[in-house]
């Protein structure tokens, strides 16, 4: 059991554990608030291979919360990843790894040393619509329009903590591995935070394979 | 353009969601219909999905090595003379006509030569020519080889059949198809429409098209068509379009249809409202509930029974179930005449035993009987309807399809621009890269079957990129091009090398990363260019000039020159999400070491922030400039514009940056004028910065379309990472790792097919 720092301005509230999951309540509205000590992700990835598939591990120090319209906009450092738009704003942390030509990846993520926090709202994630002003120049202009569909669920998105896709730089293929360390519940507006993810990457041979 | 069929209709009915059906009332009576249709026709060249087979030469008549090139623009029965093939420098001792061989695309096409021996100066051959309507050109290439076996046309027996009906008529379709207006951001993504309209269509002010028939015969109905593309859309009324139609003031119907839909109207009316010169009147008219219709008209057209009379002397017509005597009339001369069956152009089959008759009055009429199918189509000819192909040259293949050819880089422009082109080769030669020039021409020629067509140069890169030994590093395409190569504008832009437009963010861009994605075997679908694609986006020969002096003169700057660590990082004004200085300090404080780089910013925190602080820096000598920021084709910014086309005259830097703009349609390069009221159709930014000669930009990145901040953000950090902290030597090297970064950040957008590389690829960053 872990307690947990949030930082408020002018305000350091301490976070005491309740039944394997911490939990903390606060309604009041700060521009950012700090969650932990934000920093860069830790990755840890034993490289794939098409025979004993791959392992990986990241560690989360903390993330911030950004107030923005329709809520907050969650945070960690040194990412440029962004969520789907209209979904709850949670980071998505991404990184590239070699890829096995032939084969297929699946990823499954298991989250460890989970943080609740509830009473927040999280903001939908940004999109953009093209703005085109009478004699002026197009542009994107972005705006947080939440899906209601997705808000309407009494369930953290996104469901699954990671995902994984596949791309060729070249003649490199290459992984795209995703990793969802916070989740939301718009329904009882709880954001749980996983401190470590693990997961392994498993490869199904294509059709193709060994042509 | 390049669609051939009608839009599909049930696609989009789909997609949307609308039950789509088309309305018409007129004199009482009600036609209720739905369509179904085809998508455009991309049949030129087949899908490459980035399979190595997707990937090959396409040459047509490979096999007698083929290479008399020629032009056909509309469909006709061609001639061939003796001597436009002698004046084109074919060797008359080659003009055998037992040896000669036609090709067209996939297929050897049937011809009829009039000496099977050694031709002489009267000797020809026939072969009924197809035209071509593709998005690049409206010229069908057909190409002459020799060799034995060759297709000829077989013929049938064509007398008049005794006791058959004779046909005097047949339907023509009389087509109004005019692109007169490129709308890039209606429908941005939609692959099935081309993006150019006819017509636009309000509920204020009628719009006419005119549109020619001849010969109408009356007594049978007409029939109009169009493709309308509903602009206006209001999601609580359902259909909210409704275009009323009317032909020499008579109204024919009124067409429903919703939304952004594409919708073919159609319905019939008396052809006594025909007249030589018709007028068809469009108007929107407002549905109840709907504040505004707007439309545009695509095309229409009106069908009608017309005598069986001869235009240019020749007449093609579709014939009439069943066993028939066709008479075909209007002839000046008894003589000369041939008939083809032309359903399948590749296999023609003349008809033998046509039957003249004087019809008094100086005009003669062809009979001939036939069994047919409303798909057989017939091509009558006196000699003079004969047709003459736009041109002929006799061609000399390079050999781009060399499996053992090895070339880290390859240059792709016209002829018109090699002699500049060889002073870059030189220079990539000796510093050590095996280098290969593939003039525009010769691509289409192996690639594309001679048809002018942008995926002539996928095709082209592909091939190397997946037959070669090695496959390419850098491609460098010399030359700008437009979003309007068959020049509908009749604009001044040329279309030097050809531009493909696709989807960009909710918008038809220009993204020349589609010509380097080659890759995608495991049915992996992504948008990260395989090879690394730049382009010189000039017009002239001077320009490029200038363009190729300025890339030897930075990379022979030495090495420790203190320019080498000097940047320049300009942000716009922020907005909620859109946090253009933390954009700016975010690559600042990770890339920029400030014991290792001296950083200019201007931006809103500065007082210095203004176009005259821009353009002082750049004189003083940058090597980096970075802009993040909203922005249009030719500014950065506009409250206040930060720099502008109209700050280019004031640069007079000697020390030359690479500049990434990372805004709006800076890079949108495919305008079609040098300056223009709309900034889409002007020169942008990119291609300023890089014209003048001894000052401006060595290098710029840009989008050619919309782009958005963190994808921008993304770009730029995975750049100068590259660059500074990685030092890779050449601009293309680094450009992976940016696309790299955008795609990790951003995933599979495609932005990653218009952050365009303006400039030489193997450019030297860090000697």
């Amino acid at each position: 059991m872990r307690s947990f720092i949030i930082f408020l301005p002018a305000l350091m509230v301490w976070m005491g554990g309740v039944a394997g999951a911490e939990t903390a309540t606060n309604a009041s509205v700060a521009s950012i608030i700090q969650v932990g000590e934000p920093g860069a992700p830790i990755w840890t990835v034993i490289p794939a291979s098409e025979a004993s598939g791959g392992r990986i591990s990241v560690t989360f120090t903390g993330f911030s919360m950004v107030a923005v319209e329709g809520g907050y906009s969650l945070q960690i450092p040194d990412t440029a990843s962004s969520a789907k738009p209209g979904s709850p704003d949670v980071p998505p942390i991404a990184k590239l790894i070699p890829g096995v030509p032939g084969y297929r990846p699946a990823l499954s993520l298991r989250g460890s040393d989970p943080t609740n926090l509830t009473g927040f709202a999280v903001a939908a994630a940004v999109g953009y619509r093209v703005n085109e002003p009478e004699g002026g120049a197009r542009s994107l202009k972005p705006f947080r329009l939440a899906d209601p569909i997705l808000y309407a669920q009494n369930q953290f998105w996104p469901e699954n903590l990671g995902r994984v896709e596949e791309a060729w730089i070249g003649t490199q293929k290459v992984m795209r591995v995703e990793c969802f360390p916070v989740q939301y519940n718009p329904v009882t507006k709880t954001i749980r935070f996983f401190r470590r993810l693990d997961g392994e990457l498993t490869f199904k041979p294509l059709k193709s394979a060994g042509q | 353009m390049k669609k051939t069929e009608p839009i599909s209709m049930q696609g989009e009915a789909a997609s949307s969601g609308h039950r789509i059906t088309v309305m018409s009332w007129f004199m009482g009576w009600l036609c209720l219909m739905s369509f179904s249709a085809q998508a455009y026709d991309y049949s030129l060249l087949p899908p490459m999905n980035g399979l190595p087979s997707d990937f090959a030469e396409r040459r047509a008549g490979a096999e007698v090595k083929a290479s008399i090139r020629m032009g056909v623009t509309n469909d006709g029965i061609y001639r061939v003379s003796y001597s436009a093939l002698t004046n084109a420098g074919v060797s008359a001792t080659d003009l055998i006509g037992s040896m000669m061989r036609l090709f067209c695309r996939t297929q050897e096409i049937a011809i009829l030569v009039s000496s099977s021996n050694h031709w002489t100066a009267n000797d020809y051959l026939l072969f009924p020519g197809t035209g071509f309507d593709g998005y690049y050109s409206m010229t069908n290439i057909y190409w002459l080889g020799f060799g034995p076996g060759g297709k000829r046309i077989a013929s049938r027996s064509a007398i008049p059949i005794g006791g058959a009906p004779t046909v005097t008529s047949y339907r023509k379709t009389a087509l109004h198809h005019v692109d007169n207006d490129f709308r890039e951001s209606y429908r941005g993504n939609d692959e099935t429409i081309d993006h150019w309209i006819d017509l636009y269509l309000s509920d204020t002010v009628p719009q006419d098209v005119s549109l020619a028939t001849d010969r109408v015969i009356t007594n049978t109905p007409a029939q109009f068509d169009a493709v309308m593309l509903g602009f206006t859309s209001v999601d609580a009324i359902a259909p909210d379009h409704c275009t009323a139609v009317s032909i020499a003031s008579t109204p024919i119907g009124r067409f429903l249809y919703d939304g952004q839909s594409t919708a073919i109207i159609s319905t019939s009316f008396p052809a006594s409202l025909l007249s030589a010169t018709n007028t068809i009147r469009f108007q929107q008219i407002r549905t109840n509930g709907v504040l505004g219709d707007a439309a545009y008209l695509e095309r229409c057209s009106v069908t009608y029974s017309r005598t069986l009379y001869q235009e240019k002397n020749a007449l093609l017509f579709n014939g009439t179930s069943g066993i028939n005597n066709y008479l075909v009339t209007g002839f000046g001369g008894s003589n000369g005449f041939s008939a083809f069956d032309i359903t399948d152009p590749a296999n023609a089959v003349g008809l033998t035993g046509l039957q003249t008759t004087n019809m008094g009055g100086g005009i003669y009429a062809v009979k001939f009987g036939d069994t047919a199918s409303p798909a057989t189509r017939y091509a009558v000819c006196q000699t003079a309807g004969f047709s003459n192909v736009s041109m002929v040259q006799r061609t000399f293949f390079r050999d781009l399809a060399s499996t053992n050819q090895l070339s880290d880089y390859i240059v792709i422009c016209p002829y018109d621009f090699r002699q500049q082109v060889y002073r870059l080769l030189t220079r990539r030669y000796t510093q050590g890269l095996s280098v290969e020039v593939a003039p525009l021409p010769d691509i289409y020629n192996q690639f594309s079957y001679g048809i002018a067509d942008a995926a002539a140069i996928k095709q082209f890169i592909g091939y190397a990129f997946h037959h070669r030994k090695t496959p390419p590093k850098y491609v460098l395409l010399v030359g700008s091009g437009t979003y309007d190569p068959r020049n509908n504008e009749n604009s001044v832009a040329p279309d030097i090398i050809p531009v493909h437009l696709g989807g960009g963010y909710n918008e038809w861009t220009a993204l020349d990363g589609w010509y380097a994605t080659v890759q995608n075997k495991d049915e992996v679908t992504d948008y990260i260019p395989d090879v690394v694609i730049g382009r010189i986006p000039v017009e002239t020969t001077n320009q490029l000039r200038n363009v190729i002096d300025k890339i030897i003169a930075f990379e022979t700057m030495p090495s420790n020159h203190w320019w080498r660590t000097s940047a320049l990082l300009v942000s716009d004004n922020n907005e909620p999400d859109l946090d253009f200085t933390g954009a700016s300090d975010y690559v600042k404080t990770r890339q920029l070491d400030p014991n290792a780089f001296y950083v200019d910013q201007v931006d809103h925190r500065f007082p210095e922030w203004n176009s005259g602080t821009i353009i002082t820096d750049i004189n003083t000598g940058e090597f980096l400039v970075n802009y993040f920021g909203h922005g249009a084709s030719q500014q950065w910014a506009d409250k206040p514009v930060l720099f502008s086309s109209n700050n280019i005259p004031s640069l007079t830097n000697s020390l030359f940056p690479v500049i990434t703009m990372m805004t709006c349609k800076n890079g949108a390069f495919y305008g079609t004028q040098p300056t223009h009221a709309d900034h889409q159709k002007a020169k942008c930014l990119a291609e300023l910065f890089l014209e003048p000669a001894n000052r401006g930009a060595v290098i710029c990145t840009a989008a050619s379309g919309l782009s958005t901040l963190p994808g921008s953000k993304a770009f730029v950090d995975g750049l100068y990472n590259a660059i500074i902290t990685q030092k890779m030597k050449r601009i293309g090297d680094a450009m992976l790792p940016a696309y790299q970064a955008l795609y990790l950040g951003s995933g599979n957008t495609t932005e990653l097919l218009y952050f365009e590389l303006f400039g030489d690829p193997a450019t030297i960053v860090n000697p």
